[in-house]
């Protein structure tokens, strides 16, 4: 159980303030480190997430009204915070087999790398919500240019299917493009 | 997290839903005419619609911008396998979102009847793709220069010859004939040429003729409210008319004869109609920043090669072309890169 703030009162923050904030860190920092390091199963990458959290409501200011109110808060934001580090790392760890099967004399730098991997974590996150088949054909006629033909014969529908698959894939990315909803 | 959508919010994902629609149009590669029309009055119906397809363009560029070939090459293979690991750790998958753009999608589809000039173009006895320039022979020694996208039926009897022009533009040279009169009608006229070479080329309201040649006699269909006009015009002129008149003459334009030669001849042209005008022989978009729309140009440039057209209007003019997706090209002010 969590060790409550001395007083019984209902505890409210605002995060765009540095005092407030620091209060924030004061009552939940130990415990959204706990939080992460069991989902993660990992102490460090746990303490550098907590961290982020921090800095993420510092950027963008919030009001939390209660202690329980932040807690919720803390706790969503955590679990957005586990998706992305997972992400992440599977992006890498697909990346680094990539390069290894490419198997080339020079590789890029490792800042280009990082480019590419930042790029690929977004297109992945924009395309998380959809279906197998409809964020496939995305990629290939996106990445490769492949005619809609090509696509509909290699996942076995219809072109008139792939169509839709398009206009599917490209409304969700444009709906998390403009901000209306949020990629998982 | 759900909140109350309000109005605007609400317009603004349809006109999502309808870019996105129209983004797989333009990505299966072959647009028509009339597809091709009311994507572009789509757009310019409202600023909502240009917001939104600004959206789809963002989009479409973060899955280019930063990649190279090879990376591409390899970026769907990481993505799959990638999401594969993720799998098992998710059973999160809203079945909701995937009906919502059922209904999106069945909403918008009942309003893509092909419009008439469709099957007419589809149906006609000489028509050329976009990018096509064709020369027609016909047995009285009259050539016809088929435009890109453009459609001619023709229909010679022992009376008459006569040519229904269908969509886009002709170029045509006469051929003697005292026993048959010559006749082209189009949308919105009958055009009565004596022995001369002159083009015609209809646009969405109205229709441009221009006489390089002899003479042409337009005499305009009307209708209800407009009596049938009838003008005669001389070698060196043109005029744009339509069902309801004629416009005033003008000295005749000669990019109207030269595209026949695979060139467009810029004389002192604005950018936006140059742009216009190489619009009508390549798919895709070719977009033109306002602010550099009015700048002029000279010249004769290549309508079958638009890349080296483009790379002579850079070098002539302070502006940047831009490839913002493969069937999309901007010009833009030189030295403006979006951030």
């Amino acid at each position: 159980m969590a060790v409550a703030p001395q007083s019984a009162e209902p505890m409210a923050y605002h995060t765009g303030c540095r005092d407030s904030l620091g209060q924030l860190y004061h009552h939940h920092h130990p415990w959204l480190q706990q939080l992460l390091s069991r989902r993660l199963g990992c102490g460090e990458s746990a303490a550098d997430l907590a961290q982020d959290a921090f800095v993420r409501l510092l950027q963008t200011p919030r009001h939390l009204d209660s202690f329980d109110g932040a807690r919720a808060y803390l706790s969503r934001m955590a679990k957005g915070l586990c998706v992305d580090h997972w992400r992440r790392q599977d992006i890498e760890r697909a990346w680094q087999e990539a390069l290894a099967a490419r198997a080339e004399a020079h590789l890029p730098s490792v800042e280009h790398q990082q480019i590419v991997i930042e790029t690929l974590c977004e297109i992945d996150r924009m395309l998380s919500r959809l279906p197998e088949k409809v964020a496939t054909a995305f990629l290939a006629s996106q990445l490769h240019g492949k005619p809609y033909r090509q696509i509909a014969e290699e996942l076995g529908v219809s072109e008139r299917m792939v169509k839709k698959y398009m206009a599917q894939a490209m409304l969700q990315c444009a709906l998390i493009e403009a901000g209306f909803e949020a990629s998982l | 997290m759900v909140s109350a959508v309000s109005h605007d919010e609400a317009a603004k994902r349809r006109a999502l839903a309808e870019a996105a629609e129209w983004f797989a149009e333009w990505q299966a590669g072959e647009l028509s005419l009339a597809q091709h029309e009311r994507w572009q009055a789509w757009l310019e119906a409202s600023d909502t619609h240009r917001w939104a397809w600004q959206q789809v363009e963002g989009v479409s560029q973060r899955f280019t911008a930063s990649l190279n070939e090879a990376e591409r090459q390899t970026a769907d293979r990481v993505i799959s396998s990638a999401r594969q690991r993720r799998r098992g750790r998710w059973h999160l998958l809203s079945g909701l979102s995937t009906l919502a753009f059922a209904a999106v999608l069945i909403g918008l589809s009942w309003q893509w009847t092909p419009l008439p000039q469709w099957d007419a173009y589809w149906g006609a006895d000489y028509r050329t793709a976009t990018g096509d320039i064709t020369r027609i022979e016909l047995e009285d020694g009259t050539q016809v220069w088929l435009s890109s996208a453009s459609a001619l039926d023709v229909d010679y009897d022992h009376q008459q010859r006569r040519l229904q022009l269908v969509a886009g533009e002709v170029l045509i040279m006469t051929g003697q004939d005292p026993e048959r009169p010559f006749y082209v009608d189009t949308r919105s006229a009958r055009l009565t040429p004596l022995g001369t070479r002159f083009s015609v080329r209809q646009r969405q309201t109205d229709e441009l003729l221009a006489v390089f040649e002899g003479a042409v006699a337009i005499q305009t269909h009307g209708d209800a409210d407009h009596a049938s006009q009838h003008q005669v015009v001389d070698a060196g002129e043109q005029a744009s008319y339509a069902v309801n008149g004629i416009g005033e003459l003008n000295p005749a334009d000669g990019s109207r004869a030269a595209w026949a030669n695979g060139v467009l001849l810029a004389e002192n042209m604005s950018l936006k109609t140059f742009a216009a005008e190489l619009s009508q022989h390549h798919r895709g978009r070719l977009e033109v920043d306002p602010a550099v729309a009015d700048l002029t140009l000279l010249g004769a440039f290549p309508l079958d090669d638009l890349e080296r057209s483009l790379h002579m209007v850079e070098t002539t003019l302070p502006v940047t072309v831009r490839q913002v997706m493969p069937w999309w090209i901007k010009i833009e002010v030189a030295g403006s890169e979006r951030e």
